[in-house]
């Protein structure tokens, strides 16, 4: 127990609405852990190996870059991708899940057509086309990957959080406040009996010298 | 393209990377490093105008805690974090990690 309150009506009321207060809480706590959980579930299907996908396919594009580098300088390359326009935009969006900002993107596809990409396709060849192929693929990816990894890693922290409080609310907290309002509780009956006992005693004792009064009498 | 989509992407990595995303599309590459990279994506963090921005790992790995801190707490832009040439960087809190931290289950194994 950490604290031993003053056996008094007052604190026991105290405690008493301490442990109301602790239980309400615990009971919201829970709520959002599950709704935190559910959520978690929502983007997991979603998140699942996107990240060793774009792994993957970071290390082909860097491939394919290298592999063009070969074969044309890289001021060529460098001159090819100052000619591609039309950058893909995307729109995102903030939702608040108890608390948590989770992303949400929305993108057009960042795929192009050969002739759409805007440089010469006679001043270059099929090599820089299929770096600027492989860097779509990962765009494509990325944008995939940030609406989930981020929201998840978030909604991880946070349900760790939740958790962590919801367990130290139902393991510590409320028992804790119970204990001592047990204990006021416990405390304001001994006296009163202590006092019911004293108040006979006096009762007693006052018969007793009213009966020898009497018989001197 | 639909025309609603408003927000920029950014790039923020060595100048090989850069010219990649140039490629796909990327209006905004942005070839730094070091300390002048740290200042273009905390500039960027602040930018209504961006939707996402790509870093390599090992550049926001070499990141002020400070930056870093601020980049996991914006939802707004979105840090997207890519490996470079050199390849992934074992990352200290995997994903898998913490969910299993978090919901004592793996379960990004099973499937």
């Amino acid at each position: 127990m950490a604290e031993t309150p003053n056996p008094t009506r007052m604190e026991l009321l105290k405690a008493r609405t301490r442990v109301k207060l602790a239980r309400k809480g615990h009971k919201l706590l829970k709520q959002k852990r599950d709704a935190l959980i559910l959520e978690f579930f929502k983007i997991l299907g979603k998140a699942q190996d996107l990240r060793s996908d774009l792994n993957a396919r970071m290390k082909s594009a860097y491939g394919a870059l290298a592999v063009a580098q070969s074969y044309h300088s890289m001021q060529e390359i460098e001159a090819a991708s100052m000619a591609v326009k039309r950058a893909p935009n995307v729109h995102v969006e903030v939702r608040n899940i108890m608390g948590v900002k989770i992303p949400t993107l929305e993108a057009s596809e960042p795929k192009k057509l050969l002739l759409a990409r805007g440089y010469s396709i006679v001043g270059t060849s099929a090599k820089i086309d299929e770096v600027a192929d492989t860097f779509e693929h990962v765009l494509d990816l990325i944008f995939k990957l940030s609406e989930t990894e981020n929201g998840i890693r978030r909604l991880i922290i946070e349900i760790e959080k939740t958790k962590r409080r919801v367990n130290s609310l139902e393991y510590v907290m409320i028992p804790r406040l119970e204990g001592q309002a047990k204990l006021i509780s416990f405390r304001l009956e001994e006296m009163e009996r202590d006092s019911f006992v004293m108040l006979k005693t006096i009762k007693r004792k006052l018969e007793k010298n009213a009966e020898e009064k009497r018989k001197a009498a | 393209m639909a025309t609603d989509n408003k927000e920029k992407i950014a790039v923020i990595a060595d100048s090989p990377t850069c010219t990649g995303f140039r490629l796909a599309g990327v209006d905004h590459t942005y070839p730094l490093s070091g300390s002048e990279a740290e200042g273009r994506l905390s500039e960027l963090l602040s930018d209504e105008g961006f939707g996402i921005i790509i870093v390599t790992e090992r550049m926001l790995e070499g990141c002020d805690w400070r930056l870093k801190k601020k980049v996991e707490q914006t939802a707004k832009p979105i840090v997207v974090a890519i490996p470079d040439m050199g390849g992934p960087i074992e990352q200290e809190e995997s994903l898998a990690k913490l969910i299993k931290r978090a919901l004592g289950v793996d379960l990004t194994k099973k499937k």
